[in-house]
C-alpha cells in the first residue's frame, strides 16, 4: 500500500492528465501503484532519444523539453511539458525507442509508468484504453489537417504558376488541352487536392471554371499567389 | 498535351476510353443529364448537347476511363502576358 502523500501525489498528477481524466478512484488508484516517482533538477535528462523506450512520463511539477538532434547537431524543439501533461507515449504504444531526448528546464517531478505495465493496464482497465484512443486519434486528425494545409498551400502557389505559364490570350487560333489528372500529376498532387486547390482560387475571385475553360480573371492576384511559393 | 478536334474545340464533352472502360455503368447512372448510354459494353456519349460538364461520371469511374479536358484562357485586360 503506497504511503498517504505518495499516493495522493501519483493519483492528484494522474488525475489531471488527459488518458487518465475520468476514470474512477479504484481504477486511479491501481494505475498509480505501478507508477514510479523521479526528481531532476535544472538541465538533467530525463531520457535519451534512441535509447529503448523510458515509457509513459507524466509531470507533477515543473516544466521540460523534449528535443530532436538536427543533422547539423542543433537542438530542434518538440514539445515543451509542464504539470499534468504526458509525454513519451509513441514509443510506449507504437514500440521502439525514445523518439526524443527529454531535459529539465527546472526543478521537476515525473511519474513513469513502464511500458509492459502501461500495455498490461490496457488490457486491464477498457475505460483507460478509450481514452488512449480517443487522445491519439484527436492528434492523427490535427496532424492531418496540419499536412493537407500545407500541402494545399504548395499546391496553391504552384497551380497558379502553371496557370499563368500555360494561359492564352483572350482565345487563340490553337488550343492547349489538358485534363485534372494531368495538371495533378505536373503539381505532384492528386486530382482531389488540384480539386481544392481550383476551388479556393475561384472562391478568391482569382480564376473561373467556365465549363471546358478554366479562366483567369485576375492576372496580378494569381501571379502574386504563384510567388508565395514552397 | 493533347489535340482536340474542332467538334471538341467548341462544345466539348468528357473523353471515354473504350479500352478501360469496363462497362460497369456507374457514369451513366450518375450523369444528372443523361448524356451517357451502355453501348456494347462501353460507355458512349449520346446527348453532348446536354453536357454540362459538372463531371461526376469522370470523379466516379473506377478505371479513370473518362476524362474531360480543359483549356485554360487569360481573359484578363490588364496583364501584359504571361
Amino acid at each position: 500500500m503506497f504511503k498517504t502523500d505518495i499516493a495522493s501525489g501519483a493519483v492528484a498528477t494522474l488525475s489531471t492528465a488527459n488518458y487518465f481524466a475520468g476514470l474512477d478512484a479504484a481504477t486511479l488508484d491501481a494505475i498509480a501503484r505501478t507508477a514510479i516517482q523521479r526528481d531532476y533538477e535544472v538541465d538533467q535528462v530525463i531520457f535519451l532519444e534512441g535509447k529503448p523506450c523510458a515509457g509513459l512520463h507524466i509531470v507533477q511539477k515543473g516544466w521540460l523539453k523534449s528535443f530532436k538532434a538536427s543533422p547539423a547537431g542543433r537542438e530542434q524543439i518538440i514539445r515543451v511539458v509542464g504539470p499534468g501533461e504526458v509525454f513519451n507515449e509513441a514509443c510506449v504504444f507504437a514500440g521502439g525507442s525514445n523518439r526524443a531526448t527529454a531535459v529539465a528546464l527546472e526543478r521537476a517531478t515525473v511519474w513513469v509508468i513502464s511500458r509492459e505495465r502501461m500495455l498490461r493496464l490496457i488490457d486491464e482497465y477498457p475505460a483507460l484504453s478509450r481514452l488512449v484512443i480517443q487522445d491519439l486519434a484527436q492528434r492523427v486528425l490535427h496532424l492531418l489537417d496540419l499536412v493537407e494545409d500545407l500541402s494545399l498551400r504548395t499546391v496553391e502557389a504552384r497551380l497558379a504558376r502553371l496557370l499563368l505559364e500555360q494561359s492564352a490570350e483572350g482565345v487563340l487560333q490553337r488550343h492547349y488541352w489538358t485534363t485534372q489528372a494531368e495538371i495533378a500529376s505536373q503539381l505532384g498532387t492528386v486530382p482531389n487536392v488540384l480539386n481544392r486547390a481550383l476551388r479556393n482560387l475561384v472562391e478568391e475571385g482569382l480564376i473561373r471554371m467556365e465549363r471546358h475553360q478554366i479562366q483567369i480573371l485576375n492576372y496580378k492576384g494569381l501571379k502574386a499567389k504563384a510567388i508565395l511559393s514552397e | 498535351m493533347l489535340q482536340a478536334n474542332q467538334q471538341q474545340e467548341r462544345r466539348p464533352v468528357p473523353l471515354i476510353d473504350p479500352a478501360r472502360c469496363n462497362g460497369c455503368g456507374l457514369c451513366v447512372r450518375v450523369c444528372p443529364h443523361n448524356v451517357l448510354e451502355m453501348n456494347s459494353g462501353t460507355a458512349v456519349v449520346v446527348r453532348p448537347e446536354a453536357c454540362e460538364y459538372v463531371g461526376l461520371c469522370e470523379a466516379i469511374c473506377p478505371t479513370k476511363a473518362i476524362q474531360r479536358l480543359f483549356e485554360i484562357v487569360m481573359l484578363d485586360a490588364a496583364s501584359d502576358g504571361p
